[in-house]
């Protein structure tokens, strides 16, 4: 009967093991089931600037480099590259087995093509910025692609993974015009299949792909505006990955049937209140510290986030390279709640327990989370005696004022173009940036200014490294923000879902699907 | 008929002018630049400028105005600022999603609605008449979002009999089903309160009590003689409710994802996109006169004594 007991656990073993094991091998087939809150406005990539266009676009274009789940810059369509001593050439040599859709060999000639395009005025890409670095750029032979830059720019290679500068097949670009935007062909590992707008895009495996075909045979987004009605999709197995709702989280993270599958990263991005520095009375430094130190951050992402963030107290987010520990311990110890400090501040910045302090207004764009944000930070300024009024504009008219300069204190987000601190400091802190280029808080620093400067320039990383450290420092010390958390992604996985990982930058809009394998 | 015909639909000439006149004064008023929208959180100056240029935004109101008009009459109505796509490809594409909700919303709403009204008039006071009016009171009362939810949370997803949300290219006729019902829920009760009053002002006339009198049976006197005057008011709200059922219905749409004109024009005034605002603007119009025409035109099949001349 033991050894019988024994055969059968044995027998047992093996079964479960391999099953495991089984579990764990790649499939090919199926069809991963994505959702989108919107239908995605483009899919040329010149002209996206949005997260539903570009989650899948990515499926369908790819560039000379990209990052990988880590967030380093890996090749793609670029085998490896060179860069001149002086940083002003970059030199890119290409896999030559890579097709377009269309089944046309990519060349350099299609990279000068698809770059200059987004350079061309006539394009008016909304991302030709992107590309305001390059001086030139040729085709030195079939396969090597050279660009010349105006003067050296250390996160050019980083700005390449941005969908801008994806290779787009010049034949069908001409031939389509605006209809390309509906009708993409790229080099992707899926090829685009259907779109029914405000239905679904549909995109399907492309068998022949040079980094070897995606594991499903085809990615369905059906658009679903609502998030409550995306989550019920989910719930009765219709959608493999989708995000999880504020008002839904606490179920649903507690709950042992999806705990497992909820996925938890860090993104580059941050949420913070902004101050306008040359509008009074905000232009009072120690005004802009009490403030600072009245905001109890760890309540607003305890309770109003309910965890789903992580407090910032440093402008540059924790997994962004260049970030700094010290910078972060210091600005926890100085800049973070402390309602007797800011009293404090208060008093030295001339307005003793709010007396003569005019009554402030919180702007925000229209939504119900911004405003439960901003009513707690309102309920925090009355504690040190700050009045406040919050008001809100719908996302036009709220840009509209914020370029204008007429926003005293506004709340906004940011995240991350290309992960390099250049996009946090230089694009929200540099004095040339007023307004619509980014810096909305009017900042202007002389020292702020020539670090984020000098840093684009110089090639050594360690260098670069001191010169934003100390311009964050002194951001901080000036107060120009209140930095509120750092942003989260949280999407969840059916448990049929391998492979599934988020991307360091934006979250889910960033992955490619091509390595993510359904085992149902 | 016909001349009132012809005349009504020259009127629509400067009611379009005017409309498209007043859209194009409150886009230049209001604030937004739709480049910016575009170009997103963080825009090149130089590149806003591109983008301004591109889409004939740098030149004068009236230059833009005068541009508009000249297509419109090529019924070109543009492209999409944000999307690129010509608009009137948008608008007929999503029209057919909004005319098949608002054929099954109406049927909904008129079939219910006018017969439970006029039940409850014949019996007045009864158990029924109660019964409807309060069920009546709770649609006119619930929001659309909450009974959206609630038809998708029980026959979706509880008991999965129709899709959760999605078009009919996807589930088939299964999918209008439930958001026909949710739009069609409050017109349903509007209707039912309308003709029920209109009923027992109509039964309460002379002329119901002589037909009595006289002894035509309460079928016909009810059918042939009160039906057709009660009817008239109902058929005013009628024509506004095809109007509004054609024009979209951003929320439920939004619920049941379903591809609608509503979505359609309210991204298009989110987006600040001048192009889709005016033609979905202007098709909003034309919509309402078409149904008013038509609801004119009704009164003379309902009621003999008027005349279009």
């Amino acid at each position: 009967m033991r050894r019988f007991t024994t055969i059968l656990l044995l027998i047992l073993l093996i079964t479960l093991l391999s099953g495991a094991s089984l579990a764990q091998t790649p499939r090919y087939g199926g069809v991963l089931r994505r959702s989108l809150i919107n239908d995605p406005p483009t899919l040329d990539p010149a002209m996206i600037t949005d997260t539903a266009s570009d989650e899948v676009a990515r499926q369908i274009f790819d560039g000379l480099v990209e990052y990988n789940p880590e967030g380093k810059v890996v090749p793609v369509i670029a085998k490896s590259w060179s860069i001149s001593k002086d940083g002003l050439t970059y030199t890119f040599y290409l896999r030559d087995d890579v097709y377009f859709h269309n089944g046309r060999k990519v060349t350099a000639e299609d990279f000068v093509y698809s770059i200059k395009r987004v350079m061309d005025p006539k394009t008016a890409s909304p991302r030709a910025n992107f590309a305001d670095p390059i001086k030139d750029i040729k085709a030195k032979s079939k396969y090597i692609l050279e660009i010349t830059l105006k003067e050296p720019f250390a996160p050019f290679l980083s700005t390449l993974t941005y969908s801008c500068f994806w290779v787009v097949p010049k034949e069908v670009v001409e031939k389509l015009g605006k209809d390309f935007a509906t009708n993409p062909v790229g080099t992707g590992a899926y090829i685009f299949e259907e779109w029914k707008h405000d239905v679904k895009v549909r995109v399907k495996a492309n068998l022949k792909y040079f980094r070897g075909r995606p594991y499903t045979d085809a990615i369905e987004w059906a658009i679903i505006p609502d998030e409550q009605v995306d989550f019920l999709n989910f719930e009765k197995g219709l959608l493999d990955i989708t995000g999880i709702p504020d008002t839904e989280w606490d179920r649903v993270s507690n709950d042992p049937k999806y705990k497992p599958y909820i996925i938890s990263k860090p993104i580059l991005g941050i949420y913070y209140l902004g101050f306008n520095v040359q509008k009074k009375p905000l232009d009072n430094k120690y005004l802009r510290w009490a403030i600072t130190r009245a905001i109890n951050k760890e309540e607003i992402v305890r309770v109003i986030r309910r965890n789903r963030a992580e407090v910032a107290y440093t402008i540059l987010p924790p997994n962004m390279p260049g970030f700094s520990k010290g910078i972060y311990n210091w600005a926890k110890e100085n800049l973070s709640y402390n309602l007797e400090e800011a009293k404090k501040l208060l008093e030295k910045a001339g307005y003793p327990g709010g007396k003569g302090l005019p009554e402030l207004t919180i702007f925000y764009n229209t939504s119900r989370a911004h405003q439960r944000i901003m009513e707690a930070i309102q309920a925090n300024l009355a504690e040190i005696g700050i009045k406040t009024k919050l008001q809100n504009y719908d996302w036009a008219v709220y840009l509209d004022l914020l370029d204008k300069g007429e926003l005293p204190i506004f709340r906004l987000g940011w995240v991350a173009d290309y992960i390099d601190p250049d996009n946090f400091l230089w694009v929200l802190f540099n004095s040339g940036n007023f307004g619509e280029a980014g810096n909305h808080s009017f900042y202007k620093n002389a020292r702020v200014d020539e670090l984020t400067n000098k840093a684009r320039k110089v090639s050594n990383w360690n260098l670069r490294v001191k010169y934003y450290n100390e311009a964050e420092k002194l951001i901080l010390e000036d107060a120009p923000i209140v930095p509120i958390f750092y942003y989260v992604s949280q999407p969840i996985h059916q448990p049929w879902v391998h492979g599934l990982y988020v991307d360091p930058l934006t979250g889910l809009s960033g992955v490619r699907y091509r390595v993510v394998w359904l085992s149902k | 008929m016909y001349r009132y015909f012809i005349r009504r639909l020259i009127q629509m000439i400067p009611v379009f002018i005017g409309v498209s006149l007043i859209t194009f004064a409150l886009f230049y008023i209001a604030p937004g630049d739709p480049a910016r929208l575009i170009a997103g959180q963080r825009a090149d100056p130089e590149v806003l400028a591109q983008i301004r240029k591109s889409w004939g935004l740098d030149q004068p109101w009236y230059v833009q105005y005068i541009k508009f008009l000249g297509r419109i009459v090529r019924l070109d109505f543009g492209r999409s600022f944000k999307t690129n796509i010509p608009v009137l490809e948008s608008i007929l594409e999503r029209l057919k999603a909004t005319a098949v909700l608002a054929l099954f919303s109406f049927i909904i709403a008129v079939g219910i609605g006018v017969s439970a009204g006029i039940i409850s008039a014949v019996k007045q006071y009864s158990i029924f008449d109660y019964s409807a009016m309060v069920i009546a009171l709770l649609g006119v009362s619930a929001p659309v979002y909450w009974i959206g939810i609630i038809l998708l949370l029980i026959f979706g997803f509880k008991l999965g009999w129709f899709p959760l949300g999605g078009y009919i290219s996807e589930y088939g006729l299964k999918a209008v089903v439930l958001p026909a019902i949710a739009l069609g829920t409050r017109p349903a009760a509007y209707f039912a309160r309308l003709s029920r009053s209109s009923m027992l002002e109509v039964i309460r006339q002379e002329y119901i009590i002589t037909a009595r009198a006289k002894g035509v049976p309460e079928k016909l006197v009810i059918f042939k003689h009160a039906l057709r005057n009660a009817l008239i008011p109902v058929a005013t709200y009628a024509g506004m409710v095809v109007g509004d059922l054609l024009t979209g219905a951003v929320l439920t749409e939004t619920i049941f994802a379903w591809p609608g004109l509503g979505r359609l024009t309210v991204q298009g005034i989110l987006d600040r996109d001048l192009p889709v605002i005016q033609g979905t603007v202007i098709f909003i119009a034309f919509i309402y006169i078409i149904a008013n025409l038509v609801v004119d035109l009704s009164y003379a099949l309902i009621d003999p004594r008027i005349r279009y001349e």
